[in-house]
C-alpha cells in the first residue's frame, strides 16, 4: 500500500464516521421524525455488536465449532469478566491473555 | 471545573482505558505488516476505536474502498444518535464546533452526557482534546513497542474479538433486546453458510434490511 492508499483509507473511514456523528447536529428533526430511524438505532448496535464479535472470531472459517474452541473460550472469559466487574480494560486484557496462553502452549495446554 | 487542571483528573478514566487500547492498536498494526506512522495518523484523522481495529485486518487484506465505508458506516451507527444529547455542550467556534463533533467517541459521550461534570462547551472541547491525545500517544507507543515484542508471539489480534464482546456485553445490558442478539446470531449463521468471503458486509445488509421491514409491535416506538 502507498501513502496514497493509507490517505484515502483514513478519508474513507473518517469521514463516514464524521458523519455519524454529526448528523443530528444537522438533521435533528429527521432522526425525531422517522421511526425506522429510531428502530435502527436502538436495535442495530445490539445485532452488530454480536456479529462484529462472531466476525472477529474467525467464525466465517470455521468447518466445525471445534475449530472456534479456543476463541469460544476466550470469549466467555472476556463476557463473564465483563458481566462481573464491569471494568472494559480487564476484560479485554485477561481475555486476550487467555487465548494467547492457549495459542502459544503456555500451561501446556 | 474550567481550567486544563480540572480536566485531567475529569478524563482519567478514558486515559486507563485508551492508553492501553491505543497501544494495542499501534502493536496490531505494526504485526499486520503496515506502514508504522499510519497508525499515529489514524489515529488522528478517524479516530474511532472499533473501526480501527477492524480496518487493520481489513487493509492488510487488501479489502477495497466501499467494504471500508460500509464497515465504518455500519460500525459506527451507533454514533448516529450520540450528538442528540450534547447540543448544550456545541462549540460556537469554526474550528471548535467541528471538532467537538468529529470526537464524540463512546467513551466521550458517556463522560460528557452521563457525568453532569461538564457544564460548558470549553470544558467539553479540551475533554474531546484530552481524549483523542490519550488515543494517539497510546498507538504511537504501540508502534514503539511493536519492534520489542518477540516475534512468533501469537493471538495478540483477539484484543479486537475481546472488544466486540464487551461492546456486546454493555449493549445487551443497557437494552435487554434479545430479539436484536438472536438476529445477529441468525445473520451470522446464513451468511456463513452461504458467503465466505463477504462474510462481514452480507451479514450487515442483512441486518439494516430485517431491522428496516419487520413490523414493530405497537407501543413500542416511545423507547429509544
Amino acid at each position: 500500500m502507498s501513502d496514497l492508499d493509507y490517505l484515502l483509507a483514513a478519508l474513507i473511514m473518517g469521514l463516514v464516521t464524521f458523519g455519524l456523528r454529526a448528523f443530528p447536529f444537522v438533521a435533528r428533526g429527521f432522526i425525531a421524525h422517522h421511526r425506522r430511524i429510531q428502530v435502527l438505532g436502538r436495535r442495530l448496535p445490539v445485532a452488530m455488536m454480536v456479529l462484529l464479535t462472531l466476525y472477529a472470531m474467525g467464525v466465517h472459517r470455521w468447518e466445525a465449532p471445534a475449530d472456534g474452541q479456543t476463541q469460544i473460550i476466550a470469549v466467555v472469559v472476556v463476557a463473564v469478566l465483563q458481566l462481573w466487574r464491569r471494568q472494559a480494560l480487564l476484560s479485554i486484557l485477561l481475555g486476550t491473555l487467555v487465548y494467547m496462553a492457549q495459542m502459544n502452549g503456555w500451561l501446556g495446554l | 471545573m474550567n481550567s486544563w487542571r480540572g480536566v485531567l483528573p475529569l478524563t482519567l478514566p478514558v486515559m486507563m482505558g485508551y492508553l492501553p487500547l491505543g497501544a494495542v492498536f499501534g502493536v496490531l498494526w505494526v504485526d499486520a505488516g503496515l506502514s508504522w506512522y499510519w497508525a499515529p495518523l489514524m489515529s488522528i484523522i478517524v479516530y474511532a476505536g472499533a473501526l480501527q481495529y477492524l480496518a487493520v485486518g481489513m487493509l492488510a487484506a487488501g479489502i477495497g474502498w466501499l467494504d471500508l465505508a460500509v464497515a465504518a458506516l455500519l460500525v459506527n451507527f451507533r454514533h448516529l444518535f450520540y450528538g442528540l444529547s450534547l447540543y448544550h455542550l456545541l462549540p460556537k467556534g469554526a474550528v471548535g464546533r467541528p471538532y467537538f463533533i468529529f470526537g464524540i467517541t463512546d467513551e466521550t459521550y458517556s463522560l460528557l452526557s452521563a457525568s453532569g461534570q461538564v457544564k460548558d462547551s470549553r470544558t467539553a472541547l479540551l475533554v474531546v482534546l484530552f481524549n483523542q491525545s490519550y488515543w494517539v500517544i497510546g498507538s504511537l507507543a504501540g508502534v514503539l513497542l511493536a519492534r520489542g515484542l518477540p516475534t512468533g508471539l501469537q493471538g495478540l489480534d483477539f484484543a479486537l474479538a475481546a472488544l466486540f464482546t464487551v461492546l456486546a456485553v454493555e449493549q445487551i445490558r443497557a437494552k435487554k433486546d434479545w430479539w436484536a442478539v438472536a438476529l445477529g446470531l441468525t445473520a451470522a449463521a446464513v451468511a456463513g453458510a452461504w458467503v465466505g468471503e463477504y462474510f462481514l458486509l452480507a451479514a450487515s445488509v442483512m441486518l439494516v434490511l430485517v431491522l428496516l421491514a419487520w413490523p414493530e409491535p405497537q407501543g413500542e416506538a416511545a423507547h429509544v
